[in-house]
């Protein structure tokens, strides 16, 4: 054997105490080197080994774990137990609530207000500043058509012809790494369900419908205009948006 | 007489953790002695009986709170963590098949919990630990007081999120490095090379 020993060999070795392997007995009988790592890889492991497997716990949390199951059993909207970390988790949590949905309601907004804005700026043709693509940036909107442009009314989440007319620029928008973001961050949501209080549950859903009609409109405009850049620039930024929310959602409970 | 009550409940979860202790230092709950298994209390805890879940909790909580607090590193984290793993395994007790021990299925349930939440954490600060993150991380990360060197729980726990995690879970845990990279989801090589660097900063740290 002409190289050292790898970090895989020393740490089998520190564990087991013996080689059966040849070679690397004779090597470490000429290696001071690595008969120096071994000795303080045999030295880390007798103290990781000397460290108790139990610690005791601050404070005694079983009333505090009980009072969280005795909520879940009555999915009754209490406060946990006042313990110094569950004022604190309480504070934030009731903080983290509002911020969810101010943030859905400003995204609705600001949405709204740039899509009414765009269309009062495509019929007179001027300048447009759109907030929710950007709140500094200052963008022009394509020249007016000849086509009077419609007006949206009302959001239609579930609008299934919206979502594949605009099948084509709009989704150009959105890239595989926000696209695998967005999915990951609805799975981990799922997955932490059954650990949110039911309203906190509601208000994420809430604000998520919110978000996706809002999408859902400015598909549906995009849809019919599908060359103008405006709205699938808005288009990203509220996808931004929903991502931001889902983020913001790792801090409920 | 809430008092007697709370005593005889005490009794009984010292009883549960004698048992519990082996001279290995494993821990599990013995289902011989008593009469009262810990399939018995699962049984009650699923028919309703919350207080029933009181001596499991008793049992089990200073290895989950050793097992959070070494992965978290931090004291507050790790009693949030702790109520956490134990509020999913009331959840999720209908999966306690009574196959391996309770404390088996907790300890695994625990890591899951602990990871997800740590994951989390990441995400939360935008900052994803890979291995060209942790092995960049200065030497400052362990402490130079003299007491902290001598302290192995210390100076684990002023480890790197991702190192310190690779090398609980492997060196203390006793998770395989293919095992922890299923449970984490980061590739072996990158686990090989957070123990290793796990070991260098504590082997510093101690020397």
């Amino acid at each position: 054997m002409t190289g050292h020993l790898t970090d895989d060999q020393l740490g089998t070795l520190a564990r087991s105490g013996v080689s059966d392997n040849e070679g690397e007995r004779t090597h470490l009988a000429s290696c001071a080197s690595c008969l120096d790592r071994l000795v303080e890889l045999e030295r880390l492991r007798r103290s990781v080994q000397a460290t108790p497997r139990r610690i005791e716990a601050p404070l005694d949390l079983w009333p505090a774990i009980r009072a969280d199951i005795q909520t879940k059993v009555e999915g009754q909207d209490v406060d946990r137990p006042s313990t110094a970390v569950n004022s604190f988790n309480n504070w934030t949590q009731r903080w983290n609530r509002v911020r969810l949905a101010g943030l859905a309601a400003a995204l609705l907004l600001l949405t709204s207000a740039s899509i009414a804005s765009f269309v009062l700026g495509r019929r007179s043709g001027r300048t447009v500043v759109s907030a929710a693509a950007n709140d500094t940036s200052v963008v022009t909107s394509e020249p007016a058509s000849d086509a009077e442009p419609t007006a949206i009314t009302s959001p239609d989440s579930g609008n299934d012809m919206a979502r594949t007319a605009s099948s084509g620029m709009s989704e150009v928008m959105l890239d595989d790494a926000d696209i695998h973001a967005e999915q990951e961050l609805l799975a981990d949501l799922e997955m932490r369900r059954s650990s949110l209080r039911p309203e906190t549950s509601s208000e994420i859903d809430s604000s998520l419908t919110v978000i996706n009609e809002a999408i859902a409109e400015l598909r549906a405009a995009s849809a019919r205009d599908p060359k103008n850049a405006t709205l699938r620039q808005l288009l990203a930024a509220s996808r931004e948006r929903k991502i931001e929310l889902l983020r913001q959602t790792e801090n409920a409970s | 007489m809430p008092s007697a009550r709370a005593s005889l409940r005490h009794v009984r979860g010292l009883r549960l953790m004698a048992d519990s202790t082996h001279s290995d230092g494993s821990s599990e709950i013995s289902d011989e002695p008593y009469g009262t298994t810990s399939a018995d209390l699962a049984k009650r805890v699923l028919a309703g009986d919350i207080d029933a879940f009181e001596p499991l909790y008793r049992a089990q909580s200073s290895v989950v709170y050793a097992l959070c607090l070494r992965m978290s590193g931090d004291t507050t984290r790790a009693t949030e963590l702790t109520q956490s793993v134990f509020v999913r395994a009331w959840e999720r007790l209908g999966s306690f098949r009574g196959d391996s021990s309770f404390g088996t299925w907790l300890h695994r349930l625990a890591v899951n919990v602990v990871l997800e939440n740590l994951r989390s954490d990441n995400r939360r600060s935008a900052r994803v630990v890979t291995d060209a993150d942790s092995l960049k991380l200065p030497d400052a990360a362990i402490a130079d007081s003299p007491d902290e060197r001598l302290d192995i729980d210390a100076a684990i726990s002023r480890l790197p999120p991702g190192a310190r995690v690779a090398f609980v879970l492997h060196e203390i845990e006793g998770y395989s490095h293919q095992e922890i990279s299923t449970l984490t989801g980061l590739a072996t090589g990158t686990v090989r090379a957070q123990v290793f660097r796990a070991r260098q900063l504590l082997i510093k740290a101690l020397s």
